[in-house]
């Protein structure tokens, strides 16, 4: 039931794009993001979305499966498509009682939406190429200069590798739960909304306790090896660049400063 | 009642790179009266094939007939009445704010009148091993064993024709396993239902069941009488499991007295076997 959700899922692999270091990635993923709010021209965009493929290809990601994490926000582009193409104003080439479809209408609402899956595309390339663990140590390292105003980096951190690595196991909870409400009698699927509302207590109730047992059992388990913050802590594997974060970044940077100076 | 298999494949998260066949080619024919009981390591897909039963999970291909009638087909409410499934650690889909309450939350669903959930809940709170006096307690308060109770006690308050249960006894101490396993013996001899337990104790399902169905891999390795599985222990060991622990006992004690038998599996059994031996010899 809860199986397709695929935001945020890490696909195993072993190419240059699953090697190279967290840290090169998210930036490169930031500048990726950033740069497509200055691409204009149909070239350009073109160039990203090559771009987007070559680099779904060369990590050995499944293409279907990766677009399919683009139908969660396929109702938002549409949305804000169409309120593109109804509300801005010029050379009118559609008009029909109060709808007025204008050519630059169509343009703005083309790029907008090209803009939107380009921007899923590249975050969900980062998540499914990057383990979540090594995703929060390359936010921890990125972050660490904060540290001087006294963010809390390394609990922030914590906390997000722990939330991350709770969603599966909180997901799979809530399908058995589901599994065994229905089989003494549930039914979420008729009545209003209210009622529908109502039918998922049986499921909430018994998620909440075992998300509070999960997470008792976890402060636990962490104070009994030790666990006391960040202060000293030393990690397993280390960040390093290597090889590969260069040639990355080198590809990175040539694309983006070609396609930005030519289109 | 009866539950006919043919063909069944599932495949969990298809057509995704996580995809995993869980069930492969099952074919299973179980009737009315028949004890089962479904043993196997830890992923062979015992699970799996269970949630077919009441239609939580349908067919990748092959089909379930339920008494005749596809799962898959619409009426998923009288199926799920029919088929009652307990599952793993039970208590913790525990929700309301009384025992009562939460025992009598499928009838309720059903639209039964008043006095109908009454006396259904307190009949099935009896027969599972509850006194009156918890029913009106948070099932919060209660001690695991009775927490399993009542959680097992909301299905069979539902009266299915066929009852599932997977480790039924797992994770409770020696008495409640004790009090929990008469129970099941008493439902089967009572009712007639179907009952199929899932479990890794080999000990339970020797004591209990008539029948024994081996998964491994996702596939049915062995179904035969309890006597016929549990002589077969190098099959059984080569996956990933084992005889009860007095066939063993017994194997080895025939080494030294070969007068007696070996084909035991159960405690009671082995005592009644020694006391023959002993009997006999004293005899002479």
């Amino acid at each position: 039931m809860l199986n397709d959700i695929t935001i945020g899922q890490y696909i195993p692999g072993d190419s240059p794009v699953h090697r190279a270091d967290p840290r090169v990635k998210i930036i490169l993923t930031l500048v990726f993001m950033v740069s497509i709010f200055f691409i204009e021209s149909y070239p350009g965009f073109f160039m990203y979305l090559l771009f987007t493929c070559v680099i779904i290809v060369t990590s050995d990601l499944p293409f279907r499966y990766t677009l399919k994490g683009l139908k969660p926000i396929m109702f938002i582009v549409i949305f804000t498509a169409l309120i593109n193409i109804l509300t801005t104003q010029g050379t009118y080439v559609f008009e029909w009682g109060f709808i007025h479809i204008s050519r630059e209408g169509i343009d703005a609402a083309v790029k907008l939406s090209l803009r939107l899956v380009l921007l899923v595309m590249g975050a969900s390339l980062l998540t499914l190429t990057t383990t979540p663990i090594s995703l929060t140590d390359g936010i921890e390292k990125l972050m660490a200069p904060l540290k001087i105003i006294k963010v809390p980096v390394h609990e922030i951190a914590m906390m997000m590798s722990i939330a991350l690595r709770f969603i599966p196991t909180l997901l799979d909870e809530t399908d058995k739960i589901i599994k065994a409400q229905s089989s003494r009698g549930a039914d979420f699927d008729t009545g209003n909304i209210i009622e529908k509302a109502k039918s998922f207590i049986p499921v909430l109730i018994p998620l909440f306790i075992s998300a509070f047992r999960r997470a008792d059992e976890l402060a636990v388990a962490m104070e009994a090896r030790c666990y006391r913050g960040g202060v000293g802590r030393t990690r397993m594997k280390q960040l390093k660049l290597g090889k590969v974060d260069f040639a990355v970044s080198a590809v990175m940077i040539l694309f983006t400063t070609l396609v930005l100076l030519l289109g | 009642m009866s539950i006919v298999i043919e063909n069944l494949s599932y495949i969990y998260k298809k057509n995704t790179p996580l995809e995993r066949e869980a069930l492969k080619n099952i074919n299973l024919k179980i009737e009315a009266g028949e004890f089962v009981g479904i043993i196997g390591h830890t992923g062979s897909g015992k699970t799996t094939l269970v949630q077919h039963l009441n239609g939580l999970l349908k067919p990748t291909s092959g089909r379930v007939m339920i008494n005749g009638i596809d799962t898959r087909s619409r009426d998923i409410k009288s199926l799920r009445r029919n088929v009652g499934v307990i599952f793993q650690y039970p208590e913790h889909q525990l929700f309301e704010e009384t025992v009562y309450k939460d025992i009598a939350f499928g009838l309720v669903k059903l639209g039964l009148s008043r006095t109908e959930i009454d006396e259904r809940v307190k009949k099935a709170a009896a027969t599972v091993g509850l006194p009156a006096n918890v029913l009106e307690v948070s099932p919060f308060e209660l001690s695991g064993g009775q927490k399993r109770r009542v959680a097992i006690a909301g299905v069979a308050v539902m009266d299915p024709e066929i009852l599932v249960m997977d480790e039924p006894t797992a994770g409770l101490d020696p008495r409640g396993r004790d009090e929990l396993c008469e129970y099941i013996t008493r439902l089967h001899r009572e009712s007639g239902k179907i009952l199929i337990i899932v479990s890794h104790s080999m000990e339970d399902v020797a004591k209990l069941v008539n029948r024994v169905v081996v998964m491994a891999k996702g596939e049915i390795v062995m179904d035969a009488p309890p006597g016929e599985v549990f002589m077969k222990t190098g099959l059984l060991e080569s996956i990933g499991l084992s005889a009860p622990q007095i066939t063993y006992f017994m194997k080895k004690l025939k080494k030294d007295i070969p007068a007696l038998r070996d084909d035991i599996f159960t405690v009671k059994e082995a005592a009644d076997e020694i006391y023959r031996l002993i009997r006999s010899k004293s005899n002479k």
